[in-house]
């Protein structure tokens, strides 16, 4: 970026960017994209297996909404196939490129 | 509300919970507790006969008031709305390039956008974040994202309890820490998703006149008569199929069609009494008798003996005993069903029919040829009742596009078929590897489908008129209601037949937007705007709901070509079952989703019914009974007589007043009031039937606003409010004390809870109720309202026109008198113009956009309130 003398911290780039993305609406386009890759690829119905797996081994009453999040997210992430995050990798620096144009 | 926890009641079968719960509604006293601290209309709901797991949490079920409801009604409104914006648009956009629309309807999805783009973008009130899983109070009006807590700890310091996830309309409890499910709230939202899939079908196609169906309940009458008639017959609609001799192929069909709830629709209601149909070898009335057969409560295994005689004898290359392919059979007997049920004269003229085959099961497929010389292209669409997909190539290994990038391209010109290359990247990088083994979806046949490809032969271009290359690309035209897709899994070379085993991942959901034509269209533009861009699917056409299909039946093939064994999966009232032939195991969706499918079958999440003068659809050519026919007799009888004497006074009328022409105007005015409908004398021009029938509405509309006007609180919000003033004054107007105030001031549609749950549930759900059919002979009025489909309506799940004609009425008119509170409102902040204004946010979610649908609904006599909701086909599943 030119003609920027404070260096920014990950976090404020990372604002930063997200600020960009939400006020082009970009990133609800991502969210959308994202959604639906994952959907085609299997990805949403192999973690709908996964959370299946744990609330019938421990029972409905017992498991919350936050256990599973803490417990299938590594999975999860990893879970995801490579050509997706490059993909939407790609589409932000697009999208981040077309904004400073 | 008892505070105790109610008994669990195990659900017992389907059939006799409504009929239970009908009882209850007319008969049973509610249990009041002593502690019974907040008395609410539906305790008797909540307590007598629901499973527990219906009531949510303990803590909604102690505080459920229709308050709460109404907020997450509005919540839930926004939320969908606001989530499928950019459908809408897309919509517009869409419309816009298309054959031109009158200009009164295009405003109509022009109008919406404009309303929906009003809504104003919901961010935390701590932290301004509009993402980070944004939540809203359901008591007050704070939004708070996850991420950083603040949903929490407003929960907390205010002890709301309770929050609304703005992605998926979830109920969250504080206090439970989890989220929770309570049926009424399902309900809300439910509805809310419905109107909205209305508006945006409206919006898709606004030459056709979209109709909602209105449950059907019976009266005190008639629920008398049914109980005392007929029998309640513990069916279930499964039936275990003989073999008859290597019929499994026919059996795993003949699965798949009991299981079509569209299908299933049609026949319990009895659109095609084998009894009454005069034709012969008629295969429509085989299937009718299977239908009772599966539905009679015997679970013996049934044997298709003449079900399979009238296929031999009909299509004869299917007769004789050897294996036959599921596949091919499926398309004769779609075709023997539709000769059957074509009342055209031409029956080969499939493009025409309007059957109900054609109506399941045919979608149009649209078919680009671009000349590579000169460019042209010619457009064809193909009518098609299945789409058979080829299934990728194994070969080719899958992994990360840019390490495999030049190797792949070399492996698609060696190993798939000469007539088929790509012209951009190589396909098979699009697809993804959950584990290091190929995968294919489903989803990547359906991609394959409708990538363009080089045709084989030489292309006849008229432009240049030479044989010349060319490439076809196929996209979905329309969609049909219920989906076929089978898979190409015999593959036939010049030296080998072989079967092609490959494992392909078939989804529960399915979502087809990527693969119609104007997805492929747009995707095609932006390749040939950015030539390094790889052929994928458009992700810039946002995903339309109307689109979204769920699996209901598969059909799986085991051993090899020459031999082998045919089972299938269907859904029967929310579980999966295998059929092998006559053995029925119950079976998990993760079974069904891993077995390797041969045929899969999706039906349509959102149906659309379309009025009938749109369709252009003729009534089915019914033999009537004889009761049906004295009675249709003696009707027009009456009229007859009736017009005579109506003829006689006016002649003596005329005579008597020949002199003053103010008399005589005097006369045909009273004649007007008297018998508006009755056309043979006086023909009404169909602008005064416009006129009367407005002012009526418009007599309505006054008597609501004067009795309503004074209830309302008027809004003194002027100037731009700012948040926390709002905020104050919401609040305060939530928690007043007076119930029925505030409920003015936030409702925008129902004012009563109760209607909310009696609608859903179009006439269809009759034989869901029932369990099937009503023992013949029996005098309940079911029969009399079978009887008046047969005159009227074609397809299965047509609306009652005798159906309940106050009750609509009523809520017409309720209807009519909340619009007027919201509109005195927006006219009193016409000068506001900050987004954040909470009487916009509500006028906004008003359906002023009912408006339109009314007045259409209007002109056209059919008693429909827009609030009336139509049936999903899950709820049929």
């Amino acid at each position: 970026m030119e003609g920027v003398e404070e260096i920014m911290t990950k976090e404020e780039m990372r604002t930063v960017i997200n600020q960009r993305l939400v006020d082009s609406g970009e990133k609800q386009r991502l969210i959308n994209l994202t959604r639906t890759r994952l959907n085609e690829c299997g990805w949403k119905e192999e973690v709908k297996k996964m959370c299946k797996e744990i609330i019938q081994t421990r029972g409905v009453e017992y498991v919350k909404i936050e256990d599973l999040m803490k417990e299938l997210t590594p999975k999860a992430t990893s879970l995801v196939p490579e050509n997706i995050k490059t993909e939407i990798l790609q589409k932000i620096s697009d999208s981040l490129q077309d904004q400073t144009q | 509300m008892t505070s105790e926890n109610p008994t669990p009641i195990s659900t017992p079968n389907q059939t006799t919970i409504i009929a239970e719960s009908n009882n209850t509604k007319e008969t049973a006293t509610p249990k009041i507790s002593s502690n019974n601290t907040i008395k609410s209309t539906f305790s008797i709901f909540r307590t007598e006969n629901l499973h527990p797991a219906y009531h949510g949490c303990t803590h909604i079920s102690a505080r459920i008031n229709n308050l709460l409801m109404e907020n997450y009604r509005i919540c839930c409104r926004y939320s969908i709305r606001f989530r499928n914006k950019y459908v809408v648009k897309q919509e517009i956009k869409l419309k816009s390039q298309e054959t031109k629309v009158t200009t009164t309807k295009k405003s109509y999805s022009e109008n919406l956008y404009k309303s929906l783009n009003k809504l104003p973008l919901p961010f935390c009130h701590t932290c301004g974040n509009p993402l980070g899983r944004l939540h809203v109070c359901l008591i007050c009006v704070y939004f708070g994202c996850w991420k950083a807590d603040h949903m929490r700890s407003h929960c907390k310091e205010k002890s709301h309890n309770f929050a609304m996830n703005f992605q998926n309309c979830a109920i969250y409890c504080y206090e439970c820490e989890d989220y929770i499910y309570d049926l009424e709230f399902e309900k809300i939202c439910r509805s809310e998703e419905e109107k909205f899939y209305q508006l945006l079908l409206q919006a898709q196609n606004p030459n056709i006149k979209y109709l909602t169906c209105d449950e059907w309940l019976p009266t005190e009458e008639e629920a008398e008569r049914i109980r005392n008639n007929s029998t309640l017959l513990r069916c279930s609609g499964l039936r275990g199929l003989r073999n008859l001799g290597s019929t499994c192929f026919m059996n795993v069909i003949i699965q798949s069609f009991i299981h079509n709830p569209l299908l299933r629709a049609h026949f319990l209601g009895d659109r095609h009494n084998y009894k009454l149909c005069k034709n012969q070898l008629c295969l429509a009335c085989e299937l009718d008798k299977l239908f009772t057969q599966f539905y009679s409560g015997d679970h013996t295994p049934y044997g298709p003996c003449d079900f399979l005689y009238v296929v031999w004898k009909t299509e004869k290359h299917m007769a004789g005993y050897q294996q036959q392919d599921a596949h091919e059979f499926l398309i004769c007997a779609l075709d023997q069903l539709h000769q059957s049920c074509c009342i055209l004269k031409n029956r080969d003229d499939s493009t025409k029919c309007k059957c109900i085959i054609h109506q399941i099961f045919s979608g149009s497929l649209r078919s680009e040829v671009t000349c590579s010389k000169c460019g042209t292209i010619s457009v064809k669409e193909d009518l098609f009742m299945d789409l058979s997909l080829d299934i990728k190539d194994s070969s080719i290994k899958k992994s990360s596009r840019k390490r495999k990038h030049k190797k792949e391209i070399e492996n698609d010109h060696v190993d798939t078929d000469d007539s088929v290359t790509n012209d951009v990247e190589s396909v098979s990088s699009l697809n993804s590897t959950l584990t290091d083994e190929s995968n294919i979806t489903l989803a990547d046949c359906l991609n394959r489908f409708t990538i363009p490809e080089k045709i084989s032969e030489k292309y006849m271009c008229t432009y240049c008129d030479s044989y010349q290359d060319a490439t076809k690309q196929l996209s979905l035209k329309t969609l049909p209601p219920v989906l076929c897709i089978s898979l190409k899994r015999f593959e036939h070379s010049h030296i080998t037949k072989t079967k092609i085993e490959t494992m392909i991942k078939i989804p529960y959901e399915l979502d087809l937007t990527p693969y119609t034509s104007p997805s492929i269209e747009i995707s095609k533009k932006e390749n040939q705007n950015n030539e390094t861009l790889s052929n994928k699917k458009n992700e810039n056409l946002p995903p339309n709901p109307l689109n979204f299909y769920k699996l209901f039946a598969v059909t799986v093939h085991n051993g090899s070509l020459e031999t082998g064994h045919y089972t299938a999966f269907a859904k029967c009232h929310g579980e999966w079952f295998k059929f092998d032939d006559q053995t029925i195991t119950l079976a998990s969706e993760q079974e069904v989703l891993e077995s390797n499918a041969y045929m899969c079958f999706y039906i349509r999440n959102v149906m659309n019914y379309g009025s009938i003068e749109n369709s252009g659809m003729i009534p089915v050519n019914f033999v009537k009974s004889e009761k049906e026919k004295a009675a249709l007799a003696k009707e027009k009888e009456k009229e007859e007589k009736a017009a005579l004497k109506k003829a006689k006074k006016l002649k003596k009328e005329a005579e008597a007043n020949a002199a003053s022409s103010q008399t005589k105007k005097r006369k045909n005015n009273q004649l007007l009031s008297e018998s508006p409908s009755k056309p043979k004398h006086i023909k009404l021009t169909s602008d005064a039937k416009n006129s009367l029938e407005k002012s009526i509405h418009k007599s309505i509309k006054t008597e609501k606003s004067l009795s309503t006007s004074k209830s309302s609180k008027p809004h003194s919000t002027g100037g731009g409010k700012t948040l926390p003033k709002i905020k104050k004054e919401y609040a305060s107007s939530l928690l007043s004390d007076d119930d029925e105030e505030t409920y003015t001031v936030l409702a925008s549609g129902k004012s009563s809870y109760t209607e909310v749950i009696g609608k859903g549930y179009s006439n269809g759900s009759i034989h869901k109720s029932l369990g099937g059919k009503v023992k013949p002979g029996s005098n309940s009025s079911l029969n009399r309202n079978n009887s008046n489909y047969n005159h009227d309506r074609t397809h299965s799940y047509g609306q009652s026109t005798n159906g309940n004609p106050q009750k609509s009425n009523n809520s017409k008119q309720r209807k009519k008198g909340s619009e007027t509170i919201t509109k005195t409102n927006s006219i009193n902040n016409k000068s506001n113009d900050t987004n954040h204004n909470k009487n916009i946010l509500d006028s906004l979610l008003t359906d002023d956009d009912d408006d339109d649908l009314d007045e259409i609904s209007s002109l056209t006599d059919i008693s429909s309130s827009p609030e009336e909701v139509f049936v999903m086909a899950s709820d049929h599943i």
